[in-house]
């Protein structure tokens, strides 16, 4: 119940700090998963598709580059510049999180064969502890993606309703800072669950 | 109630600033709102929990299984103490030390808020919404037995659901929350294996939708109807899970601890119960995270000019200490609990080693929390009573520095020491003997503070009255608490003494004797503050002797059945236990009954005490410089601290009682 | 407090747009390096988990330093 308002900049810093904070917290709770998955997986781990991981990885992260340059570009006043790259961004996320689905989740999903040329997962949740562990780890972080989603579509809203300015566009740096992150936790979960150890069978 | 502060002394409860009684009952944004909240909300978690500590220490009055025989299949003793456990860290201990740092930590920093008061208005209700799906634990998957209960809940669904639509329509906030918790229960003890969860589970969805459609159209109580709208969204969630229970009614009886393989199996040791007990847990973290994140921003961005760090006072480096704790140890609960969640209900595999998980990873990953935890309960008790020592014994704290110091000592070594927990659970000799040295090294940060406040009181004028006497009580039994932890620490004594009542001893020292001690001292000493009116003095002094003569004697002779051998956790023991047992069993009623005139004092205060002036103990810290109960932006302007919280004796003059205005009355502010 | 003054100036829009071809030219930079890592990565496929963390953390760095601008934090400078 504040009585006096807060000065804009002093309540960005608040913002911030809170947020990073947030992430702290984030980091924590994935670095669980992270334990799990070498306390259980040691040096090995289960074949997962090698093409669809990078495309994946790449995906993201041009989808990082373009949040980036969104984030940007609305701190500077382009608006255009702005909505362009929040769409791409949007896009590609959207794009990693099918991958996702499809090229790891398949089994679960009941898809057989190929996608595109690419073969779709066939593990599933139940299969011991390589299902679990993939299924806890692309979960956690997919859900992360489905809501770095939506808070892209509410500040590309927000952006074009002029909600968004030069001075004060804290929601688009937030939702960038945000996006970044969810980036940043692939960075590690993609050697953890496609490069390290050597492939085991898991049947 | 207010408005007449000056016509003669005031009749009933004195509320804070223009608040309204029905302020407390909804979502409030005010920090010292969301304080009395907590503090309410986690006395009656206490009630709950000590009541269920009466029917452990009744069962073992005999060496016999008695309460088997009157509640049905002999699971009920496990569920008793898991839920004590629960219970007590969880519901009470926790947010008590929360309750206190919302009230009193703004004032001390000089703040008029939060820096972010709507989140800490989340953060409450989300401790109230995990509360309440912890406690339908007992209810769960019931009525196939009982038709009573059964009509009961029907009854508690169909009510609660009239009087939350009724007071969204008519936007009464109270009548939102009571239709709220009693819908919720009504939802849970339904909740079982039946079809029926579906069903449900589609009602609180298009409920949900109505809240925020009926949320967004009137302005007043939007924020509230948003968080009922959130509530009923997780509940559906939990019915969304049910909907693959197991079918075994009862609450988690797995431990506190909730160890696989057993909390993970599928048998009539972890009941359904065990699943609701893990996302209650979970949604009572996030609680806590949201909290903690609100405190350090706090401490770092809303700090009054001159108040420097070095200047705050120390309860708020202790709040401070306990945040970093929370952020660090709580979201590992989370993510060990998501994993537990998902082998119970979904048939995968992380912690059954029969299935190729790991048991040992889940020990690990739960103390790396649970041993912090242990922390994050006592630290902020620290702070309350390193706050009383200096100002009742009208000296410097001694050694400020060094107590500040030591609080992020032991926040950083914290984190290191897990390990001590699991010493019979196997590792690697080196890792028992550097988790030994590091669990004996925690002694040193904690012994800095018991000799900085014995060094406090040495020599200074010493008022003695309750809040001092907790406090001393809190320096005694924290000792014993502490020295029979170095003892626990040494490998070689821990192995002859692991899960046994010596460990049950060790731990209600340090959190009865310690932090519920202080949190008893700390309510009589704010009590002026919070309140505007005067505890009773006699009445606070047979609860003390009470209550330190009743937890002496339930607790010091659980160190001798430890040491002869009694295994904790059992309902049923060796007859030779027996005598030592009854003696426990009448402390522990004992201590029961001496909270009653704590609760007496409390509210009979509340209503009929003396009037409190602004500063009755002469304290040199902010809170102290402000009106009791404090105005709603706690300051009538912002303040500027030019000393530090404990410069007795320096040439300060602290503002004495008669110089302050009993009350300051503050215009009511306007509608909406 | 000077900030506040200097915040106050908005700049102008030639300067601005300077400023941003600026920053996007660096965003570009970092996006080629965090590529370049990447593919060293799946390059390493097999390779010991130390040295896979290693990549990790730089690429980790990179993003919260240039992309996540962690020195906003406490330098209470707008990026």
């Amino acid at each position: 119940m504040s009585s006096h308002a807060i000065p804009l900049k002093e309540a960005t810093i608040r913002n911030r700090q809170g947020l990073w904070l947030f992430f702290l917290t984030e980091v924590f709770l994935f670095g669980s998963f992270f334990v799990l998955r070498f306390s259980l997986w040691g040096d090995t781990r289960p074949e997962l598709e090698q093409t669809a991981g990078l495309i994946a990885t790449f995906v993201l992260l041009v989808s990082s580059l373009a949040m980036n340059r969104a984030e940007v570009a609305i701190a500077h006043g382009d608006k255009t510049k702005f909505r362009n790259n929040i769409l791409v961004t949007f896009v590609l996320g959207a794009i990693f999180l099918g991958m996702i689905l499809v090229y790891e989740w398949g089994a679960l999903l009941g898809l057989h064969g190929e996608v595109l040329g690419i073969p779709v997962g066939h593990i599933l949740p139940g299969d011991g502890v390589y299902g679990s562990v993939l299924y806890l780890m692309t979960g956690a972080h997919a859900l992360h993606v489905l809501g770095g989603l939506v808070f892209i579509a509410i500040t590309l809203f927000k952006g074009m309703r002029g909600d968004l300015t030069v001075k004060d566009h804290f929601f688009a740096e937030a939702c960038a800072l945000y996006w970044h992150f969810v980036d940043l936790v692939w960075v590690f979960f993609y050697p953890a669950l496609y490069l390290i150890g050597h492939v085991v069978d898991i049947h | 109630m207010s408005a007449h502060a000056h016509d003669g002394p005031r009749k009933g409860m004195i509320l804070h600033g223009g608040t309204k009684l029905s302020d407390y009952f909804i979502f409030n944004t005010d920090h010292k709102v969301i304080g009395i909240q907590y503090f309410i909300t986690s006395v009656f978690f206490f009630m709950i929990g000590g009541a269920l500590a009466m029917l452990i220490r009744a069962e073992l009055l005999t060496p016999n299984s008695d309460l088997g025989n009157y509640l049905g299949d002999g699971y009920e003793y496990n569920s008793l103490f898991t839920m004590h456990g629960s219970v007590m860290i969880f519901l009470w201990v926790i947010p008590i030390l929360a309750a206190f740092a919302n009230y009193l930590l703004p004032i001390q920093v000089g703040a008029d808020d939060m820096a972010f008061p709507k989140l800490n208005a989340t953060s409450y209700w989300t401790y109230f919404l995990g509360s309440v799906v912890m406690m339908a634990a007992f209810f769960v998957g019931r009525p196939a037995e009982q038709p009573l209960l059964w009509n009961i809940a029907v009854a508690l669904v169909a009510i609660g659901t009239i009087m939350m639509l009724f007071g969204t329509f008519r936007v009464v906030g109270w009548m939102q929350m009571v239709g709220i918790s009693l819908l919720s229960m009504g939802v849970f003890i339904l909740w079982g294996p039946t079809a029926a969860a579906g069903n449900i589970t589609i009602l609180l969805t298009v409920l949900t939708v109505l809240m925020f459609v009926i949320g967004g159209r009137f302005g007043t109580e939007r924020t509230s109807a948003y968080v009922l709208g959130c509530s009923l969204l997780i509940l559906a969630l939990c019915n969304l899970l049910g909907g693959a229970s197991l079918g075994i009614p009862g609450a988690a009886a797995g431990g506190w601890t909730a160890y696989p393989p057993l909390s993970a199996s599928q048998t009539a040791n972890a009941p359904d119960g065990q699943t609701l007990w893990i996302i209650a847990v979970y949604i009572l973290g996030m609680a806590s995270q949201l909290g903690a994140i609100n405190m350090i921003v706090t401490v770092a961005r809303m700090r009054a000019p001159g108040l420097t760090m070095g200047r705050l006072p120390l309860f708020v480096w202790t709040v401070l200490a306990q945040s970093i704790l929370v952020i660090g140890g709580t979201p590992v609960l989370g993510g060990t609990g998501l994993a537990l969640l998902f082998e119970r209900l979904y048939g995968m595999t992380f912690f059954t080693p029969a299935d190729g998980g790991s048991a040992l990873t889940y020990q690990h990953l739960f103390w790396f929390y649970s041993h912090p935890a242990v922390y994050i309960m006592v630290l902020p008790a620290m702070g309350l009573i390193s706050e009383i020592f200096p100002i009742l014994s009208k000296k410097p704290v001694f050694g400020y520095k060094a107590i500040a110091g030591s609080s992020m000592g032991i926040t950083f070594f914290g984190f290191l020491v897990w390990g001590h927990h699991m010493f019979t659970s196997g590792m690697s000799p080196w890792l028992l003997m550097s988790f030994m040295l590091g669990s004996m090294a925690i002694g040193v940060p904690t012994g800095i503070k018991i000799f900085n406040w014995i060094a406090t009181l040495w020599g200074g004028k010493i008022t003695i009255n309750s809040p001092m006497l907790f406090a001393l009580g809190f320096l005694a039994m924290f000792v014993i608490g502490g020295v029979s932890g170095i003892m626990l620490a040494a490998v070689p004594f821990d192995l002859h003494v692991h899960d046994t009542y010596f460990v049950v001893a060790h731990f209600h020292y340090v959190l009865f004797g310690g932090t519920v001690f202080g949190v008893y001292g700390a309510t009589y000493f704010w009590f002026p503050k919070v309140t505007g009116r005067m505890y009773n003095e006699p009445l606070g002094i047979i609860h003390w002797v009470l209550n330190f003569v009743g937890f002496n004697l339930a607790f010091l002779p659980m160190h001798w059945l430890g040491m002869m051998g009694m295994a904790r956790r059992i309902g049923v023991y060796p007859e030779e236990f027996q005598y030592v047992n009854q003696l426990s069993s009448f402390g522990a009623f004992l201590l029961g009954i001496a909270a009653v005139p704590w609760l007496i004092n409390l509210v009979w205060s509340a209503y009929r005490g003396k009037e409190a002036v602004g500063n009755p103990w002469g304290g040199l810290s902010l809170e102290w410089q402000t009106s009791s109960p404090p105005p709603i932006e706690n300051f009538p302007e912002v303040p500027t601290v030019t000393h530090g919280p404990y410069d007795y004796g320096k040439g300060i003059k602290p503002p004495i009682v008669e110089e302050l205005p009993a009350f300051q009355p503050i215009p009511a502010p306007a509608a909406d | 407090m000077s900030e506040e003054q200097h915040e106050t100036v908005t700049p102008d829009a030639e300067t601005l747009a300077a400023r941003l071809q600026e920053k996007l030219t660096q965003g570009i930079y970092v996006f080629l390096g965090l590529a370049a890592l990447t593919l060293l990565e799946a390059g390493l496929v097999g390779s010991s988990t130390i040295v896979m963390m290693l990549v990790g953390i730089a690429k980790a760095a990179l993003i919260i330093n240039y992309f996540m601008h962690i020195s906003s934090v406490w330098s209470e400078d707008d990026h």
